[in-house]
């Protein structure tokens, strides 16, 4: 997408009532400043924010290649899927002409795949088409999969406008199927740029300023992404629609139980009286944190969701062990938002669980998500690393540990010793280009540090909570004070 | 916003399978089905177009059954031929629920009924297979999140003042098909034994989300969860937790006691049928999220803007100052704004 390019302009990010508008000069590109926007924002040159939601129902005979595949792609896509019908479900006729009316789709894909899948997935389109051809308005249908396949669907779906997009099994199927999932979130709206798509932006662009892997990690009130990129511009990302610590936190707890959310509470809390906060908070856009019991909450919520966007992008099939060791992690949206640094630095440090050498880094004020908003629709032509660079602060370099070493760093020219002891995670002091060698791991390089210093974590992965309140929460709170964020 | 008197417009969603419904433009009061139609098993697909030897777009001519009729075993779905005649015949009793676009008819036998009841005494507006919209006049207070199927009952007090928590010791079976107005709470006794006694459903300014969840299952979210089956229908008018309902929302429900009623849970709505000039509602007050998130309340005394507060949080943000001390700005909200 190129919107025109004016020499002075402004970006909204939105949040979930209010939004962050930041003007700019775009030639070259430097952000000059930004302001609250309590109410609706008109007449900015281009806006960030989540798009509509699109209700996706998809249908599909139950073939592991094509799910992994689709799966990819709507992760990809930020799609909010609503319902995923398989051919053996085991449910009759009626049951799923009842579920898929109950559903109001938006949006169905039908994963066509081989012709032996046809007889089955045309069964899923009668269905369709019994429960859902009276809807207003009537949903899209988009078959993918082989010629023949999708030609014996086009009878049954015929009420639905279809639209025939390459296999979801192959690259030019998963990126027509993006593309189209994000169109209709787009809707009509001009100058939209999806959060999707400025993340992506700023994800490539870190990882062109640092000539390696990043790794971009956003919570907002109703989305989580996880976004990868490597210096060569590849792109892997996890969108999570209705997921996130604001409206979404209701179905973060869904999700995952209220049991996921509270281990990362480092204070005792009952689970109604935690399950009453996390609805309240769903209800109340851009509710703010204002007592430390409510502001621990916005934290656990922010990792569980990150938790579920590794688990969803691990079950897509997506290399999570390449973006766990991405030498750059940049935290953005509410999660880089929380009051102290050290609470956004342990935000990515038990998330994303880092296995190699990185520096962190966290967007103040949605800077560099309205950086990569503004190179995502091509309104600045040059100055998009120069723009990051202005607001890149890293706040600490992180080093893991699988067991106990004997660590050499070397930071301003000084030289030190250090003993990492198995299970242990702390904070040394340490500022600029920091150059690790360690004894008994493999671990070893350089990064900068931050304010916040060179953080030793050497708590293993995966990174394991204990069960029981009594040691969990001692643990956690200890964790918590070692970086400074209790 | 509050309480309103207008034209509202309802829509009441049909499950699959609807066999009779009223028309359009038919006058319909809350309570009175709309529709019904039958819960049906599996299907058996009766080989139509390609027994008869026909295209399937010609085998509207040969149909002698529509869509959604009940059939008895041998009753004859399609016919083609007079001397030598093909035709398709029903296996079994049951409904021709679907007609395949190549040509084929799904035959499914009844297993249970179903009935859609009106929540709104007016028009029918729109009638087909999937919706039945009534457009009607009445008081209408909107609410927060609702819960279970939709319900029409007389609406009566059971707390004494806005901020009380509706006693389970309050309901008994004498409340049997009221709306029963609660306070600032409802707990999941309340609720559970509500439904027992036969009460139509629950109004207050809040239920806990714990309870909720015993009551719905855990796949309860704050979006509320409209439902059809036989459980106890609650809606929630201001949030989770504790919420004491403001003046100018409770003494138009007491003003209105008596009076008949309904809540429909997909939209959060409580309509209540009585005159125009029965109630004289003022405009509600703000309503305002608890610092640690655990109840909302109205914002009752006058509060002016502080300035930048940094909050026990260490968040630092625009705060009004109440009598109870600063609160975020963006804590408080209008008692009708979009959340």
């Amino acid at each position: 997408m190129t919107l025109s390019a004016p020499a002075s302009a402004t970006v909204d990010v939105a949040h979930e009532a209010r939004a962050r508008r930041w003007s700019y000069t775009a030639e070259p590109l430097a952000l000059a400043g930004s302001e609250l926007l309590t109410g609706p924002a008109d007449g900015a040159t281009a806006s960030v924010g989540p798009g509509g939601r699109v209700r996706v129902v998809v249908l599909g005979a139950p073939d592991g290649t094509i799910e992994t595949a689709a799966r990819r792609a709507f992760l990809a896509a930020g799609a909010d899927l609503a319902l995923w019908l398989r051919s053996n479900d085991g449910s009759t006729f009626a049951e799923r002409a009842g579920v898929l009316r109950r559903a109001r789709p938006d949006l169905v894909v039908v994963l066509g795949g081989d012709p032996r899948h046809a007889d089955a997935v045309l069964g899923l389109c009668e269905s369709l088409r019994a429960g859902c051809a009276e809807q207003t308005p009537v949903p899209r249908a988009v078959v993918t999969g082989d010629a023949r396949t999708t030609s014996r669907l086009h009878g049954a779906l015929a009420a639905f406008g279809v639209e025939v997009l390459p296999d979801v099994r192959r690259v030019e199927g998963q990126a027509a199927l993006v593309g189209r999932v994000r169109e209709f979130r787009k809707g009509t709206r001009a100058g939209l740029v999806l959060r999707d798509e400025a993340l992506e932006a700023l994800a490539r662009a870190l990882a062109r300023i640092a000539g390696a892997p990043s790794l971009v990690a956003d919570v907002a009130g109703a989305t989580t992404s996880l976004v990868g990129a490597t210096a060569e511009g590849v792109v892997s990302a996890a969108h999570l629609s209705g997921i996130g610590v604001g409206s979404g936190a209701d179905s973060v707890v869904g999700r995952g139980g209220l049991d996921a959310v509270r281990r990362w509470i480092p204070r005792p809390i009952d689970a109604p009286g935690l399950l009453e906060r996390v609805f309240n908070r769903a209800r109340w856009p851009d509710g703010i944190a204002a007592d430390g019991l409510a502001l621990s909450l916005e934290i656990a919520l922010a990792h569980e969701a990150l938790a579920h966007a590794f688990g969803d992008a691990a079950a897509a099939g997506l290399p999570v062990a390449q973006l766990r060791s991405a030498p750059v992690i940049c935290v953005t949206g509410r999660a880089a938002d929380l009051p102290r640094p050290a609470q956004s630095l342990l935000v990515a440090v038990d998330a994303v669980q880092p296995t190699a050498l990185c520096s962190v880094l966290r967007d103040e004020a949605d800077a560099l998500v309205a950086i990569g908003a503004i190179a995502a629709a091509g309104l600045a032509p040059r100055g998009v690393d120069r723009a990051i660079g202005t607001h890149h602060r890293p706040l600490a370099l992180v080093a893991p540990f699988e067991r106990s070493a004997i660590l050499r760093i070397v930071s301003g020219g000084v030289r030190r010793d250090e003993t990492v002891e198995r299970g242990s995670f702390r904070i040394i002091a340490a500022e600029g280009t920091v150059e690790l060698v360690a004894k008994g791991t493999p671990l070893r390089g350089r990064g900068v540090a931050g304010p916040l210093g060179l953080v030793l974590d050497a708590r293993g992965r995966p990174l394991e909570l204990p069960l029981r309140d009594a040691e969990r929460i001692p643990a956690l709170a200890a964790w918590f004070a070692s970086v400074g964020a209790l | 916003m509050g309480w309103r008197y207008a034209l509202w417009t309802v829509d009441h969603p049909l499950p699959f399978g609807a066999t009779e419904r009223v028309g359009l433009g038919d006058p319909v009061h809350a309570g009175d089905i709309v529709a019904s139609g039958s819960v049906l098993g599996a299907a058996t697909s009766v080989p139509g177009a390609r027994r008869l030897g026909i295209p399937a777009g010609d085998l509207a001519i040969a149909r002698r059954v529509a869509t959604g009729a009940e059939v008895e075993r041998g009753t004859v779905l399609a016919r083609t031929g007079r001397r030598f005649a093909r035709s398709a015949v029903a296996p079994f009793d049951g409904r021709l629920v679907h007609v395949t676009a190549d040509g084929d008819f799904l035959v499914a036998p009844v297993v249970d009924r179903w009935a859609v009841r009106a929540t709104l005494d007016g028009q029918v507006t729109r009638s087909d297979t999937s919706v039945v919209t009534i457009e009607g006049t009445a008081w209408c207070l909107p609410g927060l999140a609702g819960y279970g199927p939709d319900a029409v009952g007389e609406l009566t007090l059971a707390v004494d003042a806005p901020v009380d928590e509706l006693a389970p010791t309050r309901v008994d079976v004498r409340l049997r098909g009221a709306i029963l107005i609660g306070g600032a709470r409802m707990a999941a006794e309340a609720i559970t034994r509500a439904h027992a006694c036969g009460a139509a459903g629950v109004v207050a300014g809040a239920a806990p989300a714990g309870g909720l969840r015993v009551v719905y299952g855990d796949d309860v979210t704050a979006d509320g969860l409209p439902t059809r089956d036989d459980r106890p229908t609650v809606l929630c008018l201001i949030g989770f937790g504790t919420a004491p309902l403001p003046n100018e929302i409770f003494r138009p429900l007491v003003a209105l006691a008596g009076s008949r009623a309904a809540i429909h849970t997909a939209s959060a709505r409580l309509f209540v049928f009585a005159a125009e000039d029965a109630i004289t509602p003022g405009d509600p007050p703000a309503v305002l999220l608890a610092d640690d998130h655990s109840g909302v309340r109205p914002l009752d005394a006058p509060a002016e803007l502080a300035g930048v507060v940094r909050f026990p949080s260490e968040v630092e943000t625009e705060a009004l100052m109440t009598a109870a001390g600063p609160v975020p700005l963006a804590n408080v909200l209008p008692f009708d704004a979009h959340r």
